[in-house]
């Protein structure tokens, strides 16, 4: 065979390889839509403890479909909310209770987890708010070590920081500087049971007559 | 025998360089793809990921009463073994409160001294009197990390061995702890001395997707027996390298073959 017969077959041999490859990525492309949308709708659920998976087993080798996907933060991101839901029942017994805590500290690793690699401002966001809850109800819940509320704060500052437009942040954070402040000023003056947020609020302010 | 001269040798100056240069070239190349699927193809070590890759390391020892007897022989034969690892590393001992023995960059060698307190339990050591016995893994961590960050390490990591036993009432500092090990990428590899399901289950998942592992001494140490055989990932390294030596052996043999004359033909 010729030189150039020889080079033609060697650039067939390659054109099919990365064929294969295509094909097969492309397959698990497909599996990563449907493993979203599954994992969400698990993760809707009522039964709090099922645990949402979002995983595809690939056929491409190293993540391929997944690195061309980017979905690294939106996984972190939706398993940082899952824990956060099953973490954060409103139930007292079970929030101090063993199981609580445990899910408590796999919820604010996920988080803190999720924070640091979503390149969306916004999300990451919404997982700095849901840390600084986890914070405010560690050193809320009974039996534990006390860690100092004032965390929490910085929590949701950096949310705020994040995220100007972040309702919720702005809406915890002016309830744990009600629930920190001396009674005699002003803040804590506003603490009152039945009353869980009134008077002025950390959002920007109205616009009236 | 001498060998009848040449008169146009002068001609092949050139090419013979060309091919001489080639030869070389294709040697050093195929040395290479050889070392690399050699490198990808054997087992990590006498303990393979025991102590991350290129990472430097603290060594968090937990020096509790929760751990048992038969877990100092094991944290004896390990530190023993990472006394010989020829690492930089720095070891941390803790109960219930945390003590920097050795700062990180230490010669691992620098362990060995440290075995004598290992050899069985009871043995008096300096920092007994301050250690009550019982187990804060949040207070080992967090010092491990600060040790990390004072002196400017980027790329640290830590290992925790540990019984993972630790006390209900500080989980909220744990994960706090943790929380802050995520935030900065740092990894944590914990070696568990014989740990409760449940207690390696926290641990699990709060390092679960990237914080790190969490495996027994047992398996980090010894050949498994009796278990399933574990799905290994795609040796990536090892086919593109076997592919590489291929297609280099392939145009080595094209371009550097021996000349091959054929027979006359009778006229």
């Amino acid at each position: 065979m010729s030189r150039r017969r020889w080079l033609l077959v060697g650039a067939a041999t390659v054109c099919v390889l990365l064929a294969a490859f295509a094909a097969v990525a492309a397959s698990d492309v497909g599996e990563w839509q449907d493993a979203l949308r599954r994992g969400d709708v698990e993760a809707a659920a009522t039964d709090r403890h099922v645990a949402p998976s979002w995983s595809v087993d690939e056929l491409a080798p190293s993540g391929v479909a997944r690195g061309l996907l980017g979905v690294e933060d939106d996984l972190a991101f939706r398993r940082g909310v899952a824990l956060f839901r099953r973490a954060h029942t409103g139930i007292p017994s079970f929030d101090a209770g063993l199981e609580g805590s445990a899910l408590r500290v796999q919820a604010e690793a996920q988080l803190a987890r999720a924070i640091r690699s979503d390149r969306d401002a916004k999300r990451a966001a919404e997982a700095e708010n849901l840390l600084g809850v986890l914070v405010v109800l560690d050193s809320t819940v009974p039996g534990g070590t006390s860690t100092p509320i004032e965390r929490a704060i910085f929590q949701f500052q950096d949310a705020i920081h994040l995220d100007p437009q972040i309702e919720d942040a702005k809406k915890n954070l002016e309830l744990i500087y009600q629930l920190t402040a001396p009674p005699d000023t002003p803040r804590g003056s506003l603490r009152r049971p039945g009353r869980s947020h009134s008077g002025a609020s950390a959002t920007s302010p109205g616009h009236g007559y | 025998m001498s060998a009848i001269p040449y008169g146009d040798a002068r001609a092949l100056v050139r090419p013979e360089r060309r091919t001489l240069v080639m030869r070389v070239a294709l040697a050093a190349l195929l040395a290479g793809a050889l070392a690399v699927a050699w490198i990808a193809a054997r087992p990590g070590g006498k303990h393979p990921g025991l102590l991350p890759r290129g990472k430097s390391p603290v060594v968090a020892i937990d020096m509790s009463w929760s751990v048992s007897y038969d877990n100092y022989a094991q944290i004896e034969n390990t530190l023993s073994d990472l006394a010989g690892s020829g690492r930089r590393l720095g070891l941390v001992l803790f109960s219930d409160i945390a003590y920097e023995a050795l700062p990180p960059g230490t010669q691992a060698s620098e362990l060995r001294p440290y075995l004598r307190f290992f050899a069985r339990r009871g043995v008096r050591n300096p920092w007994g009197d301050a250690f009550s016995g019982g187990t804060r893994i949040w207070s080992a961590l967090d010092l491990a990390h600060k040790m990390l960050r004072r002196d400017r390490i980027s790329n640290g990591s830590v290992v925790l061995i540990s019984d993972l036993a630790d006390a209900p009432n500080d989980r909220a500092q744990l994960g706090q702890t943790l929380a802050s090990f995520a935030r900065d990428s740092i990894p944590i590899k914990i070696v568990g001395l014989d740990p409760t399901p449940e207690d390696a289950g926290l641990f699990k998942g709060a390092l679960a997707h990237g914080g790190g592992s969490v495996t027994t001494l047992e398996d980090a140490t010894r050949p498994a027996r009796h278990k399933p055989a574990k799905v290994t990932a795609f040796p990536v390294a090892l086919v593109v390298a076997g592919i590489a030596l291929a297609l280099l052996l392939g145009l080595n043999e094209h371009t550097l073959a021996a000349l091959s004359f054929g027979r006359r033909r009778p006229e």
